[in-house]
Parts: C-alpha cells; sequence; structure tokens
C-alpha cells in the first residue's frame, strides 16, 4: 500500500451472526388443527352464520367476524390455484429445485399454501404446463409427524 | 382553517450496491437529509418533526429509526416517529407527514427513508423469517417466490407469454438509462436477465438489492407558499390497505383484489374520476416485473388482462400518456425503505419539473405506491398534483 491509499481505504465491514430461539405460542385452533394433522386428519371449521370454511383452521369468521365452533374433517384432495418452481432457493431452506403452490381444498373457500410433488422438474416447461391451475392434488403424510404444517409432506398430484 | 401538505425538498444520495457501499446507514441517512433540506430551502432549526422508516427484523439492529435521529443535527425539541411496515414503510412517511401537517401537529416534517439492505447476507433467507411462522414459513419462501405466484396465475388467466413479462423489465431499465439514482441499467446482459429464479420470474424480472438513502421534506403549504423556491406539489390522497396475513388469503393470484379498492379510496380523496385521462405519471413499487401490469389494472388504468397493451402500444414509455416508472423503479435500484419512498420523490421531482430521469413534460398529477409484506399484504397510494402555476 502507498501512502495516498489511506484516504481512499475500503470501509470496513464487520461480520454480526445472532443465533437467537424462539418459542411461539399457536393457540387453541391452530393447536387442534396441528393435533390433526399428526393423525393424518385434515380439519377445517365452518361458519354457520355465513357458511365460509377456513383451512387451516380458525375460531373465528373474517368475513362476518362471528365466532365459529364448527369443525369439519376434510378429504385431504384439493385443486391448484397457483405454484412456482423455485430454481434458486436460499440459505437454510430446502434444496432447489422445488414447487410451492396454493392449494384449494375440496368443500372449502381458502388456499393452504404447500410444496407440490411427484412433478418430474427436469424439463421446466413441461412441469410448467403441468403446474396449473385446476390440477388436482391429494396430501402425502410425512412419516414422523410433529402436529407442524409439515406433517404434511407435499400435496402430490392426483393419479387420474 | 386545515393547511394542505406540500412536498418541499427531495434528496437522494446515488445508489450503488450494498458491496460496494463505503457509507454507514447513519452517514448516508445525513447526507440524504441535507440535500433534502438545501432543496427545501429551510434549516435544520426549522424542521419540528421527523420520521424514520425501518423494517422490523432485517438488519442487525433494532428500532434503527432511533438510532438515526441523534446523527441528523436536528433542534433538541423535535418530535422522533418510528414507522415500521415492512415494505410499505416508505410509502407510510410521507402519508403520515401529511396527515400531521393537516391535522395541526406539525409544520415541516423531515422524512428519512433509510438503506435497508446493507446488512443481510442472504435476504432471500431473511424475508423468510417474516414469512408467517407456523404455518407457513417452513415451506421454503422467500419474497421472489411468493412474488411468482402472481405472474403466474395472470399468464395462466390471460395468455400472456413470458416475453410480454420481461417487456416490462426491458422497459423500466430503458428508461433507468436516464436515472443518474439507479444501480442496473439496460447494459444487463441478455444471459443473466434470462435465467429462471422462480417460474415464472427471470432475473431480469427481479430487482436487485441496493444501497442508497432518501428524504423528503414535507411541509404546510402555507408556509411553503411564502419559503419554497420549488413549485408547491401538494399530497392530495394518501391511503394506505392490508390483505390478510397469510398467502392462502389470496383468493385469486392474478391480480392485486386489495388494491383496486384502495385505488378507489385515494382517488375519492384526491378528485380523480378517469384514472388514466387524470394522472400523468406512476411511480409503482415493482420488485417483480409482471406486478407493473397487475397493478396498472388494480389503479383502474385500463381493464384486467389489458395492461400488456399499453405497454406494446408505447403508453407506459417515456412520450407516451401514462409513463410508468420513469425511473426504472425499484427493478432499477431496491435499498430497502428508501427504495419503498423512492416513487414519492421521483413523482413530486416530475411535478416540480425538476425530474433527475427523463421529464414527462407538463405532468400535473401522479400517483406513487408502495408494497410489501407476505405476499404484497400491504400497500399504500399516495397522489400528487402540482398547485403552483
Amino acid at each position: 500500500m502507498t501512502a495516498t491509499d489511506t484516504t481512499t481505504e475500503a470501509a470496513l465491514v464487520h461480520d454480526v451472526h445472532w443465533k437467537i430461539d424462539y418459542r411461539v405460542k399457536l393457540g387453541r385452533a391452530w393447536s387442534r388443527f396441528m393435533r390433526g394433522l399428526q393423525k393424518q386428519e385434515l380439519w377445517g371449521t365452518r361458519c354457520e352464520s355465513c357458511q365460509r370454511s377456513y383451512v387451516p383452521a380458525q375460531d373465528y369468521c373474517e368475513a362476518c367476524y362471528e365466532k365459529i365452533t364448527n369443525w369439519v374433517q376434510l378429504e385431504p384432495t384439493g385443486t391448484l390455484r397457483a405454484a412456482t418452481i423455485v430454481y434458486q432457493g436460499f440459505e437454510g431452506g430446502p434444496e432447489a429445485p422445488y414447487v410451492v403452490g396454493a392449494v384449494e381444498i375440496d368443500g372449502t373457500h381458502s388456499l393452504l399454501m404447500h410444496f407440490i410433488g411427484g412433478v418430474d422438474l427436469s424439463d421446466s416447461d413441461a412441469a410448467r404446463a403441468v403446474l396449473r391451475d385446476g390440477l388436482r392434488v391429494r396430501a402425502v403424510w410425512s412419516d414422523e409427524r410433529t402436529a407442524a404444517i409439515t406433517d404434511i409432506k407435499h400435496f402430490a398430484v392426483e393419479q387420474a | 382553517m386545515k393547511d394542505h401538505a406540500v412536498i418541499s425538498g427531495v434528496g437522494f444520495t446515488s445508489a450503488t450496491s450494498p458491496r460496494r457501499q463505503p457509507l454507514s446507514k447513519d452517514e448516508l441517512c445525513r447526507q440524504a437529509a441535507d440535500l433534502a433540506l438545501e432543496h427545501a430551502g429551510v434549516k435544520r432549526s426549522d424542521i419540528d418533526t421527523v420520521i424514520i422508516g425501518d423494517i422490523a427484523g432485517f438488519e442487525a439492529s433494532s428500532v434503527s429509526a432511533l438510532t438515526i435521529a441523534p446523527f441528523l443535527g436536528l433542534p433538541e425539541y423535535t418530535n422522533i416517529i418510528p414507522i415500521s411496515t415492512g415494505g410499505t414503510s416508505g410509502g407510510h412517511l410521507a402519508n403520515q407527514a401529511a396527515a400531521l401537517v393537516r391535522a395541526g401537529y406539525a409544520e415541516r416534517v423531515l422524512c428519512i427513508a433509510p438503506n435497508t439492505f446493507d446488512g443481510p447476507v442472504d435476504l432471500q433467507a431473511v424475508i423468510n423469517t417474516n414469512s408467517p411462522m407456523i404455518m407457513e414459513q417452513p415451506l421454503g419462501m422467500g419474497a421472489v417466490h411468493m412474488g411468482a405466484f402472481f405472474p403466474g396465475a395472470y399468464q395462466q388467466r390471460y395468455g400472456v407469454t413470458d416475453d410480454q413479462l420481461m417487456a416490462v423489465g426491458a422497459k423500466n431499465r430503458r428508461h433507468a438509462d436516464h436515472n443518474p439514482f439507479a444501480h442496473i441499467t439496460s447494459s444487463l446482459a441478455d444471459e443473466h436477465a434470462q435465467r429462471m429464479v422462480s417460474t415464472p420470474l427471470r432475473l431480469g424480472m427481479v430487482c436487485p438489492v441496493s444501497s442508497g438513502a432518501i428524504a423528503l421534506v414535507v411541509t404546510a403549504e402555507s408556509l411553503a407558499v411564502e419559503e419554497s423556491p420549488n413549485p408547491l406539489v401538494r399530497i392530495t390522497g394518501a391511503s394506505s390497505i392490508s390483505d390478510g396475513y397469510l398467502g392462502g388469503k389470496r383468493r385469486d393470484f392474478s391480480k392485486f383484489e386489495v388494491v383496486e379498492h384502495l385505488a378507489r379510496k385515494v382517488y375519492r380523496e384526491a378528485g380523480i374520476i378517469d384514472a388514466r385521462r387524470d394522472l400523468d405519471v406512476l411511480e409503482l413499487f415493482v420488485p417483480y416485473a409482471p406486478m407493473e401490469y397487475l397493478l396498472q389494472e388494480a389503479f383502474l388504468i385500463c381493464g384486467w388482462g389489458e395492461a400488456p397493451g399499453l405497454l406494446e402500444e408505447g403508453a407506459t414509455s417515456h412520450g407516451g400518456d401514462i409513463p410508468t416508472n420513469l425511473s426504472g423503479g425499484p427493478l432499477c435500484a431496491n435499498p430497502g425503505v428508501a427504495g419503498q419512498m423512492a416513487p414519492i420523490a421521483h413523482v413530486a421531482l416530475q411535478l416540480m419539473g425538476q425530474s433527475p430521469t427523463q421529464q414527462a413534460e407538463g405532468a400535473k398529477r401522479g400517483l406513487a405506491h408502495s408494497t410489501g409484506g407476505t405476499f404484497f399484504q400491504f400497500h399504500t397510494a399516495t397522489i400528487m398534483e402540482r398547485v403552483s402555476a
């Protein structure tokens, strides 16, 4: 380094690393929903006042703001409404490529976000042509279940 | 009588990549504040309130608004207001300043929009932690992946091609060639632009991570009439809206449903009857190119599915009747909170006739928008109008 470099020296950068653990309470409705998944059961709630239904289950209606006590067990099948094939993920996330989609569970009005599995991603155009609005899917359960959203491994394309 | 609020000064620092940024956040914000105060023709001691934006959990700091304020050299009785609404913090800064001025609480407000993305090593990983923790955070999504759901559904509904999505990126980068504060321009190589990130989004449709700061001075119109060296730009409409928290609450990904409600609300406030006829310039927060189409439609510039046609006929480019993102928008510089306030700053300068980018000749009214949150949960809109002759 020459003496003149002191005025144009690169600014220093220090690495900062935080490792912090948290605990988050799920509340009554989501606890019951997750315990259902652990038993390979998909539960939603239906508003008795306006008949809107919710998956994941919630104990109030967003449309009419009535309390919901009506729980309904649902077939873990539905229709894909939107999806993306992730080719560039992020540190700590799943290994790309993988698919994430919004699934309308049969008989409900809301969308459940989840992984979509069982699609060959080696040809991106062919995979995009499959992963369209209207695709029928069914939940595949994880072998080890911990009362978490990942108790569903993914939704797989239903064979005709 | 209640006062109006006008934007009386704008200060931009240059934008670059976080890696090349030699200045700290405090240094950048101070530079932006100095430029805005000088532009407005007021002194630090004239400021009675400072509003500073933040994105909670994105940086290795907590309430950076409060740590930045002491560096600005403001009088000791200055009110300090932090705003932290994720991707809409920047849009809320000017909107809140206008609310405080109209309410008679403040007379001259300094809005500071800091750089927010200098710290994170992998920004998508940080954004993933912002995702609904229990239900959706484990599903492998950062902002770009959430942003990919909308254009995929839009393509399927209206038969829009990948090339039509990329055309927005190309247009905005051409605009950015004339913006000295842009970080990415049309020099982006096509081989990079075509790389698929998350279908249907390719790299050329995705914003960069930038560094830079922006400041505004918002003043009571009765004072600005006497002291401002610039044409007066009044904030005639300012509003915000929120969708549901979970991504699954977006029922139809082919449109931004809540933005249509926001548009009708803010147009009523500002007296906009026919958006395409009454507005002269738009700066929309478009971190993913196809969002420009969805936002133009939700802001009632054209019918559903018609926005690609507007671009093809040149209406949304410089010289067209509804030029959109003459700055290049976030696709050309996205320094976090500063990127969110940039649309307001650029529209204000257009209406003053002082744009550092290509000037929309004779522009009188403009719309600025910002958005953020999981699956674009939040949006803000700001309508500005030149009231000087």
